[in-house]
């Protein structure tokens, strides 16, 4: 017997803001976190919140700068935060597979 | 962000990472730099006066020369003057466009928030930029010139594939090392071969920017260059056309594909604007 696909989902990064913070890290070198909250939608603290929680897994780094005298907060996705957005969007697809096939 | 279906996120995910993806787009600016730049170079390509009968040989020329092209240098469209202006133009263009680029894609980052890595096209131009200068010339004095090509091609072709696998890297990597080197060579013998720097550079951009358009004339400006650099040798002095003309055609015509890209790639970033500000 297969396993469920839902196994392969990590509650970490199953959190649709979250996968949609990797989504756009890993397509970049790096995001300013004003970019993230534009188009994510999402309010300072609740982006801020999601960051901290993926930096803590080891999924993000956090680089605090300035441009000029405005602080800037740049954020990149790591190996490890690649592997788990492949593992999360793998389990996804193999979910709707499944669903697919009824 | 609203759906909860799997179906639904990973049409959001996927819209998401297009967004982004042409958010960071950025090619426009360096290719229409580069196409400045190579008709910046026409000037230094024009034929000299030359009375009847004159004709040009790089046995005139200073050492400096002859390090950079350890194996002489082939026919152009207008035929063939050696000059180390040439080279110095090109040494200063290319040093210029390749940190300008690097520059070009920070400074956007600040900007627009989101950042293309520079790491591929930086590795890949500074490679081909160096080895002309320094790897090709001290190769060809020690290695080749003693050994004869034969031995010497097989030597670095099985060095560089045991460096690479040694250091655990996948044999594609052997095989671009290898076509950089190969790139670095015809470099130094190819008149414009300069143009292949730009190349390896756009075609490093391409990968990055991972953009249809971006690649799309990436692909036509590689193969406007390998006609230029072919084109000599078949179409020498046909069909009749003024000197002016063969003097800067093969410069020309690449950075006329060049600027075509990066306009279309400065039109399409501001139609996305106007469709979503």
């Amino acid at each position: 017997m297969t396993e469920h696909p839902t196994a392969g989902i990590d509650e970490t990064v199953h959190q649709r803001h979250r996968l949609g913070i990797l989504t756009i890290a890993a397509e970049a070198k790096r995001v300013e976190f004003g970019y993230l909250k534009s188009t994510l939608e999402l309010t300072a603290g609740n982006l801020s919140r999601h960051i901290t929680v993926l930096e803590e897994a080891g999924l993000l780094e956090v680089e605090k700068g300035y441009d000029g005298k405005r602080p800037k907060t740049w954020v990149s996705i790591t190996n490890k935060g690649r592997e788990a957005l492949a593992a999360e969007m793998a389990a996804l697809r193999a979910l709707l597979d499944r669903h697919d096939r009824g | 962000m609203n759906s909860t279906d799997p179906k639904g996120l990973l049409d959001e995910l996927a819209r998401l990472r297009a967004r982004a993806r042409d958010d960071r787009h950025g090619y426009w600016a360096p290719f229409l730099l580069f196409a400045a730049l190579i008709v910046g170079a026409v000037p230094f390509y024009l034929r000299p006066e030359c009375p009847p009968g004159c004709s040009w040989s790089s046995n005139g020329m200073p050492e400096l020369w002859h390090w950079l092209h350890p194996t002489g240098q082939g026919m152009r469209i207008g035929g063939y003057f050696p000059s180390l202006a040439q080279d110095f133009y090109w040494l200063a263009a290319l040093a210029v466009g390749f940190l300008a680029t690097v520059w070009w894609y920070r400074w956007r980052a600040g900007r627009v928030g989101v950042e293309t890595s520079t790491r591929l096209y930086a590795q890949v131009t500074l490679f081909v930029l160096a080895l002309p200068l320094l790897g090709v010339p001290v190769l060809s004095e020690l290695f080749f010139n003693r050994l004869g090509w034969p031995l010497a091609l097989a030597a670095v072709v099985v060095a560089v594939t045991a460096a690479t696998l040694l250091s655990k890297r996948k044999l594609r990597t052997a095989v671009a090392i290898l076509l950089l080197i190969l790139v670095a060579h015809f470099l130094t013998v190819i008149p414009a071969g300069q143009l292949l720097v730009i190349v390896v550079g756009v075609l490093g951009l391409a990968w990055v920017e991972r953009s249809t358009l971006c690649t799309v004339f990436a692909w036509l400006f590689t193969a406007t260059v390998a006609l230029v650099v072919v084109a000599p040798i078949w179409f020498y002095d046909w069909p009749p056309l003024p000197a002016a003309l063969y003097d800067s055609a093969d410069l020309v015509l690449p950075a006329a594909v060049l600027a075509i890209g990066g306009i279309s790639g400065l039109v399409a970033a501001w139609a996305r604007r106007k469709v979503s500000p």
